[in-house]
């Protein structure tokens, strides 16, 4: 019931705050222009070349976004001191954490119903045509990419001070993970002593990259997996098989647990050292 | 009742076909009967075969179903069943010239139809289908040339085989208006010369087209689709091939459209390269002419290493933003083939899984590369030759959108930025 209590506080903060407006309304107007974008040229479906566009349109903003929002909603609490006066009752961090999470989530799933919808609207209203389904998929790439990315907010707004410190952090791990990804995959693991390493290392590092691992998956339950070439040919067979869905929702929470219980741990460890 | 459904051999009373062809001249017709017929043929005389019906001829024992040794024989209107499973020989073995195949239906568990030092001969109307619960690697291909010239084969539909027509070291063969699909390779030359494929589809193989170390090839008005699942998948691979004629061609939704590697002398020319994940690879290729091309809706459009020695002029490149100052309707901009992602996957192709990464599509302008090293188009097309005229307006729409709505959105959040320094 804590957990709620706080998820309630949170979307109503989130709310309140001119900074979720200012994204949402970024959001919408970025997805109102990508669909329009995907729409206006005669392709069929699949992996094409707009696909492509759109998806990274959605990787260079969304996880920014979302860990801005998110690091933000923690480290504010810190900063103000509400924690604090929130800790004199009795909730755990964890729950206060879950609470957050949900709250947040809540959120940005709605700012992203909210600006797919105003989107498809104005596609439709636009007389242009896009297939339900790759419009359904977009909305739940969006989604999962959204949620992996807030638990990784929240880990980060645990660990900093201050706004600024999310801010640094957030746009740190966005760059990594999105920006320069290839160029670090490339200039680190191609100085392995072995060149039988790279390819195991470079799936690991793909497993641990949220953005890379629900790009790589989307593209193959597209059925465009062979576009990774022989080296992926084991990916294409579990993602594309029945059990692949079920090995994808597995990593997917995975990656929110751990990140959750990460930063409840870090919660408690500062906690205890503050009060010292 | 139960009698009609049983198979119904023909009686054995009844002359075999081997035994009507012994008896028959030179230059005879002999008409089958409606029936079903157990025995492997051979044909050493200038005959002509007619199915009347539905005549259907089943192999008894491992050797091909029909054999042609003579010339001028003509087959027509027969089903043949290669049902041996463990035997390497084809449905129908033709080892002499001018013969003539005409709606012939074969089902095969090996070859479908075996040319062998065999010229003149025309097959048409044929179907082959093969097994198809057997894995590629372990079928065979459904028209095998070998050592053989001045063929003629259309009108031909080929499914689950190995290579559907697979021409080894002949030349002059005339290959067109075959359907193709469900194979490995589509139609697969080795050390030809001369030889013509035209209005040829072939899809959903693993490949369409493959021309290796052939000369003088002719390839026009093809339809290579939908050959993009298997991690090896091309539309059409030119390998250590020299004057291939490459034009009219329709490549669209393939893994990649063409392959063009240490491929000299060759005009590509006004062929459609749309909807592939990469349009167009060239790798060591020389003295090759890629003109009048238009590349559109490609995941990546194209990727060049070590081959700057090509003209490359005149194509129409559906992501270049071209300014044409002169108004020839060709951009002063230059369209370059990065030689980034290209080189660094044939060197280590594990990273193959950042294709089109968004951060790769970063460092692909990031990186800066000498421009010796680069294939250039100098004079990119600004309109699609082939485009219907209302996708190129919504087009330039969607692009002014996008600007329009990066600069909104920047200006907005400037703007809150300023404003507030909000407090929750």
């Amino acid at each position: 019931m804590r957990i709620l209590t706080v998820a309630q506080r949170e979307i109503k903060l989130g709310f309140r705050s001119s900074w979720t407006y200012s994204f949402l309304v970024l959001l919408a107007i970025f997805t109102i222009a990508i669909l329009l974008l995907q729409s206006s040229v005669a392709t069929t479906e699949g992996y094409t070349d707009m696909t492509g566009t759109v998806l990274n349109m959605t990787l260079y903003l969304l996880p920014l976004i979302t860990l801005l929002l998110g690091g933000f909603s923690v480290a504010v609490e810190k900063e103000d001191g509400q924690w604090q006066l929130l800790s004199t009752y009795p909730i755990s961090a964890y729950a206060f954490l879950w609470g957050k999470w949900i709250g947040l989530a809540i959120v940005i799933l709605i700012m992203i119903f909210f600006s797919f919808g105003v989107a498809g609207m104005i596609t439709y209203i636009a007389g242009q045509s896009i297939s339900f389904l790759t419009f359904l998929f977009f909305l739940l790439f969006s989604s999962v990419l959204a949620l992996i990315y807030l638990s990784i907010a929240l880990l980060i707004g645990s660990m900093v001070k201050n706004r600024w410190q999310a801010l640094v952090v957030g746009i740190t791990v966005w760059f990594l993970t999105i920006i320069i990804w290839p160029l670090l995959m490339i200039s680190t693991l191609s100085q392995l002593p072995s060149y039988k390493l790279v390819q195991p290392t470079l799936q690991i590092l793909t497993i641990l990259n949220p953005a890379e691992f629900v790009r790589v998956f989307s593209i193959m339950r597209m059925g465009a997996g062979s576009v990774f070439g022989a080296d992926y040919n084991q990916w294409i067979v579990w993602s594309t098989s029945s059990y692949g869905l079920l090995i994808f929702i597995g990593v997917f929470l995975s990656w929110i647990l751990l990140s959750i219980f990460i930063s409840g741990f870090i919660w408690n460890r500062r906690g205890e050292y503050e009060t010292n | 009742m139960f009698l009609l459904l049983l198979p119904i051999y023909v009686k054995a009373d009844s002359p075999s076909i081997q035994q009507q062809i012994d008896k028959a001249k030179p230059g005879d017709t002999l008409e089958l009967q409606e029936g079903k017929y157990k025995e492997n043929i051979i044909i050493n005389k200038p005959i002509h075969l007619v199915g009347l019906k539905s005549v259907t001829l089943t192999q008894e024992k491992s050797s091909p179903v029909i054999t042609i040794q003579s010339d001028d024989v003509t087959i027509e209107n027969v089903r043949i069943r290669h049902v041996d499973e463990s035997d390497e020989s084809p449905a129908i073995l033709v080892n002499s010239d001018h013969n003539s195949l005409q709606d012939i239906d074969v089902h095969t568990n090996s070859y479908g139809i075996q040319l062998d030092e065999a010229n003149h001969n025309q097959l048409s109307s044929v179907r082959i289908i093969g097994d198809e619960e057997a894995e590629i690697k372990n079928r065979k291909h459904g028209i095998d040339l070998w050592k053989s010239n001045n063929n003629k084969i259309n009108d031909t539909t080929i499914q689950h085989m190995q290579d559907g027509i697979y021409v080894e070291r002949g030349h002059t063969n005339n290959i067109y208006d075959n359907k193709i699909s469900k194979s490995r390779y589509g139609i697969h030359l080795m050390f030809t010369t001369n030889d013509e494929l035209t209005t040829n589809e072939s899809y959903n193989n693993v490949s369409g087209l493959y021309i290796m170390g052939a000369e003088g090839t002719m390839v026009k008005q093809n339809i290579l689709r939908n050959n993009q699942t298997n991690v090896q998948s091309l539309g059409l691979f030119l390998f250590d091939t020299t004057s291939a004629i490459v034009t009219e061609n329709k490549i669209v939704n393939n893994r990649t459209g063409i392959l063009i590697e240490n491929a000299n002398k060759s005009d590509i020319s006004l062929n459609q390269i749309q909807g592939n994940y990469t349009g167009v690879q060239i790798k060591e290729a020389e003295d090759n002419n890629i003109s009048y091309n238009t590349f559109v809706a490609n995941v990546a459009q194209g990727q060049a290493k070590d081959s700057i020695n090509n003209h490359t002029s005149e194509n129409y490149w559906g992501d270049h933003l071209g300014l044409d100052i002169t108004g020839d309707n060709k951009s002063d901009l230059a369209y370059r083939l990065n030689p980034f992602f290209v080189t660094i996957t044939d060197d280590y192709p594990p990273f193959q899984i950042l294709f089109q990464s968004p951060g790769m599509v970063f460092l692909e302008q990031l990186i800066s590369i000498p421009t010796q090293e680069q294939l250039v188009d100098a004079s990119p097309l600004m309109k699609d030759p082939l485009a219907v005229n209302k996708n190129a307006s919504v087009n330039s729409l969607s692009i002014l959108l996008f600007c329009s709505t990066l600069i909104i959105c920047s200006l907005l959040i400037i703007y809150l930025g300023v404003k507030k320094n909000e407090k929750i």
